[in-house]
């Protein structure tokens, strides 16, 4: 493993937009991530979250905006950063006529730190032949092979592209059993991405949710997971007034507003009923599934603040 | 590091690399049955013969082993972009230009045999025979050796441009296999369209432009590479 003293975050993107034409894939992206911890990229499909990750590894040259990963700009000094990076996008393409062990000797003449121990211990775990051709080999053991190339040279940061999308319910236990045992070595930083949330309850510190390019929130996990649901029935014809910053409003039906709150505290509830016309509230708790999809779907709807505005 | 990407690139160019074998070794076959089969072979002493056989398979096998730098040159870099394992390689830390030299000493070396072999044999067949001409007089109507080299670049300078712009080795082959004709062409349609003499040498100014477009387009090819961020 490559030694730094850097004590920078592990990944600094500054208003980073990617567009395609007019499309645009990724919009405007700030986002922060501190050494050692763990960052689930929540977001539905096509919210842009391949493509921010293909950027912050610099495959992906990004319209405007800028990426420092460990203290390092990826398009300047791509092959420093990518000693200390491992990578396992959705759709592995590792060269499907190498034999596995083929595959990890080529890898270990590239990576400074590769280390054979832990090479052939995630290759025991994971029981992958290594006689085998990649392009015989399952899904789910090419993940598992992406897996063990990824975490092999004791990268610093671990990027996973949406690496579960198609496993069986078994391989992806184990996939992330592999992941959890790459954790445990040092303090290293891991991006997840996935729009499958209980993979990311079970790694994640905090979460980013993408939706349409944009970044809808950025927050520690247990914050989020305090999110309650909050259902008012207002006074007829009347609409939703100085809702907290960090809530999603959705209209259920004429006069019923759901509105998910996080952080989640009791004074926002006592303002809330004192600045809004309420006849009936109540209160849920919620899942991560579902503050997801609250999060998805009030961002789909135009919400009442514009309206009142 | 480099070790290893020569590997693969060897390794993923087999194909071609044995077709460029074949094409090699294969004319000295052809060319040594047929000569066998002149009257000039009967009269030849032993240390003529093997001259004559040497120095005309030779020539033939620089002409065959052309399409070889072409159908390579074309393979190198898009082959990977084709089946997209150049993603994988893409987020691993060598860097661009190591990668490119990796192909680029692939190339160099298969350039490096088919004239190395070839003008061994060449300079085998004078030392065998410095007198004999009898391989001259049988290889009198072809192109020179110096401008199939011309002709050798140019299709593996083309094919080496078109592989790293394209996502598929089938045109940048392509390319590179038609580059000298289409020079031809274009060169004889110039002459047409503006009534160029005849005392004009055509051939001077075709095979001198070979080895031009060749530098160019290995230059192009080789900034756009580096310069290319996607894989």
């Amino acid at each position: 493993m490559i030694e730094t003293t850097d004590r920078s975050p592990a990944l600094v993107v500054e208003g980073l937009t990617r567009r395609y034409g007019a499309a645009v894939a990724v919009e405007n992206l700030y986002l922060t991530v501190p050494r050692g911890t763990v960052l689930g990229l929540l977001g539905p499909n096509g919210a842009g979250k391949s493509t921010a990750l293909r950027m912050i590894i610099g495959l992906l040259r990004p319209t405007s905006g800028t990426v420092r990963v460990l203290g390092l700009d990826p398009f300047q000094k791509p092959s420093q950063v990518r000693q200390q990076i491992g990578y396992v996008p959705e759709t592995p393409q590792i060269y499907r006529w190498m034999t596995v062990l083929e595959v990890l000797r080529f890898c270990r003449a590239l990576y400074v730190g590769w280390n054979d121990q832990q090479a052939e211990l995630m290759l025991d775990t994971f029981q992958l032949p290594s006689s085998r051709r990649v392009r015989q080999l399952s899904k789910g053991m090419l993940a598992k092979l992406s897996l063990v190339i990824a975490l092999a040279h004791e990268p610093q940061l671990l990027i996973l592209d949406e690496p579960l999308s198609g496993l069986d319910p078994l391989a992806r236990d184990e996939f992330l059993d592999g992941v959890l045992l790459g954790l445990c070595g040092g303090e290293r930083t891991v991006i997840f991405s996935s729009h499958q949330l209980d993979e990311v309850n079970r790694l994640s510190d905090s979460v980013a949710v993408l939706h349409a390019g944009r970044l809808l929130t950025h927050c520690p996990l247990d914050e989020l997971r305090s999110a309650k649901r909050v259902r008012a029935v207002l006074l007829d014809g009347r609409l939703p007034l100085q809702p907290p910053r960090e809530a999603v409003w959705q209209q259920v039906n004429r006069r019923e507003w759901s509105l998910t709150i996080y952080p989640f505290s009791h004074e926002i509830l006592e303002r809330l009923q004192a600045t809004n016309p309420i006849q009936r509230i109540d209160v849920d708790d919620l899942s991560l599934d579902d503050i997801f999809k609250d999060l998805i779907r009030g961002q789909n709807l135009k919400t009442p603040l514009e309206t009142v505005s | 590091m480099i070790s290893a990407l020569i590997w693969k690139d060897v390794r993923i160019n087999r194909l071609p690399l044995l077709v460029g074998a074949f094409l090699l070794v294969a004319p000295y076959l052809v060319v040594g049955v047929a000569v066998t089969h002149m009257p000039l072979w009967q009269e030849a002493t032993a240390a003529s013969a093997w001259a004559v056989l040497l120095a005309t398979g030779g020539h033939f096998s620089i002409m065959c082993s052309q399409p070889t730098l072409a159908i390579l040159s074309g393979n190198l870099i898009a082959v990977e972009r084709g089946d997209r394992s150049a993603e994988f390689l893409g987020y691993l830390p060598p860097s661009r230009g190591m990668v490119l030299f990796s192909k680029a000493v692939v190339l160099a070396g298969v350039f490096s045999m088919v004239w190395g072999l070839n003008l061994l044999m060449h300079a085998t067949a004078f030392w065998l025979s410095p007198d004999t001409d009898a391989a001259r007089d049988l290889t009198s109507h072809m192109p020179s050796l110096a401008r199939f080299a011309g002709l050798g670049m140019l299709a593996a300078g083309v094919g080496w441009c078109a592989s790293a712009n394209v996502d598929n080795s089938g045109p940048a082959v392509a390319l590179g296999l038609a580059a000298p004709a289409v020079l031809f062409g274009l060169l004889k349609a110039t002459n047409s369209a503006f009534n160029m003499p005849h005392d004009l040498s055509f051939g001077a100014v075709y095979f001198t432009l070979c080895p031009i477009i060749a530098a160019v387009c290995f230059l192009i090819g080789t900034i756009s590479y580096l310069r290319r961020v996607e894989p």
